[in-house]
């Protein structure tokens, strides 16, 4: 017994060493463990609080770019209003001033992204609105251009977002000019582009078609702008396309994005949890 | 190793950890070259340390940078890696007539020669295991080891520069 103890007495930096090291390795592996969801994460209120106050200074300096893109924004929203079709809705009924929001399905919350990556194998923002918004684990965001991410984490007053630069990330798309289903995933290195696959080769493509949300999953809403297609190939052995989207969303200047509230997701994802038994 | 070398210490964690998380987080050189300059507080703890606390405050340590970058583990692990190597580094770099009590790692009292092959090893060694757990995988393995070594240059340089600015200049006699 003696011997023992003097055994772990003289290892014990080597055993400290592995102890330590199997923890990190854990807490790495598991990033759904209850201690990386509880403290490890940037919506952690110490670490949300440094970079919010970082993120406020560094703002200063990308005010004109943010600028173009919410005027960019309003400029889509208004032609949207503009050329809207005004059939079938009698315009004498309907009281432009006090527009009722009790039924409307999607509600969105603006946020601001307090830190963000792009240069790493699975990416992360972080936004300034948290569980006392509203903000639940499993909605979507969106930002001014196109689709960002899906909470993952939230905290009182931030949340921590996958970004659609996340490797295991998997969003349900379609073509939009051909109604074709696939899957738009993120395969590491360039933050402009995505993949976008299973979709078989009989398919017609062409280059600078437009790739949005298919609306098959609660996250985002149908239709929503992921990108554009910016090269395509198919080898002849080959039963799906290689595809190579270019994001909507520039996340390397991405600043204010809308988290989407789905007021029916959770009545259809219980729905469809008890009808697929593996839907993930 | 006075109070006041430690107090110094303690305020260069600070003061790089911040610059890490807040700065150096966003700013990678040509999409390859990311610098960890929270590495050098690290390296720089006094000799006379215990390998079992070497050991928590680079778990400690990376686990703080790990909550910023929303990476629970990874940079814990590569710390923890360095500090154990780091007593095994000295010993192998020991002068001719050994370590005087109380030296301290600087430049000023070891001469360049000993600080850069103190450094680049374990920098290297470092940013291996970060971007090799952070793959997950052996896959890419070349972009990989290409990411490591730019970083590792770039680590290394801002290093040398803190550690060059740091030290105390000597004083000219007119």
């Amino acid at each position: 017994m003696y011997s023992l103890f003097q055994f772990l007495y003289r290892n014990r930096a080597f055993l400290t060493f592995v102890l330590l090291e199997a923890i990190s390795f854990w807490l790495a592996v598991n990033d759904r463990s209850y201690l990386g969801a509880k403290f490890f994460n940037s919506s952690n209120r110490v670490a949300a609080t440094v970079l919010d106050i970082s993120s406020n200074i560094s703002d200063y300096f990308s005010l004109g770019q943010v600028n173009e893109q919410l005027a960019e924004e309003n400029r889509k929203l208004h032609e949207t209003v503009l050329n809207r079709n005004p059939s079938g809705i009698d315009p004498l009924r309907i009281d432009s001033l006090s527009t009722d929001t009790t039924d409307y399905v999607y509600e969105m919350l603006a946020a601001k992204v307090v830190n963000n990556s792009t240069r790493r194998i699975n990416n992360y923002l972080t936004i300034n609105k948290g569980s006392a918004d509203g903000v639940v684990a499993g909605m979507g965001v969106v930002g001014p251009q196109g689709i960002v991410g899906k909470v993952k984490y939230t905290s009182a007053h931030y949340a921590s977002i996958i970004s659609v630069l996340h490797t295991e990330f998997l969003i349900s798309s379609s073509i939009k000019r051909n109604q074709v289903y696939g899957t738009l995933r993120w395969t590491a290195g360039d933050a402009l582009y995505a993949d976008l696959q299973y979709i078989p080769r009989h398919v017609s493509l062409h280059v600078g078609d437009t790739v949005v949300t298919s609306g098959f999953n609660s996250i985002f809403p149908e239709g929503y702008l992921a990108g554009t297609i910016a090269e395509f190939a198919i080898s002849d052995d080959a039963t799906f396309y290689d595809i190579s989207v270019r994001l909507a969303t520039d996340f390397y200047s991405v600043k204010y994005v809308y988290v989407v509230k789905n007021q029916e997701a959770l009545e259809r994802d219980s729905l469809e949890q008890v009808t697929i038994p593996d839907y993930e | 190793m006075n109070r006041g070398n430690y107090v110094g210490l303690i305020l260069w964690f600070v003061v790089l950890g911040l610059l890490q998380v807040t700065v150096l987080k966003n700013l990678v050189l040509g999409s390859y070259a990311s610098c960890f300059i929270y590495l050098l507080p690290l390296l720089l703890i006094p000799m006379e340390v215990s390998a079992i606390s070497l050991l928590l405050l680079g778990f400690f340590y990376g686990l703080a940078i790990d909550t910023f970058y929303d990476t629970p583990g990874i940079h814990a692990a590569s710390s923890v890696l360095v500090m154990y190597l780091r007593p095994a580094t000295t010993r192998l770099l020991t002068p001719g007539g050994g370590y005087d009590a109380g030296t301290q790692l600087s430049p000023s009292q070891l001469g360049w020669g000993w600080i850069l092959s103190y450094f680049i090893p374990l920098i290297l060694i470092h940013h291996l295991a970060l971007f090799f757990i952070e793959a997950g995988n052996l896959g890419m393995f070349w972009v990989t080891v290409g990411k490591a070594t730019m970083s590792s240059i770039f680590t290394l340089g801002l290093c040398l520069v803190i550690m060059y600015v740091r030290m105390p200049q000597k004083s000219s006699r007119l």
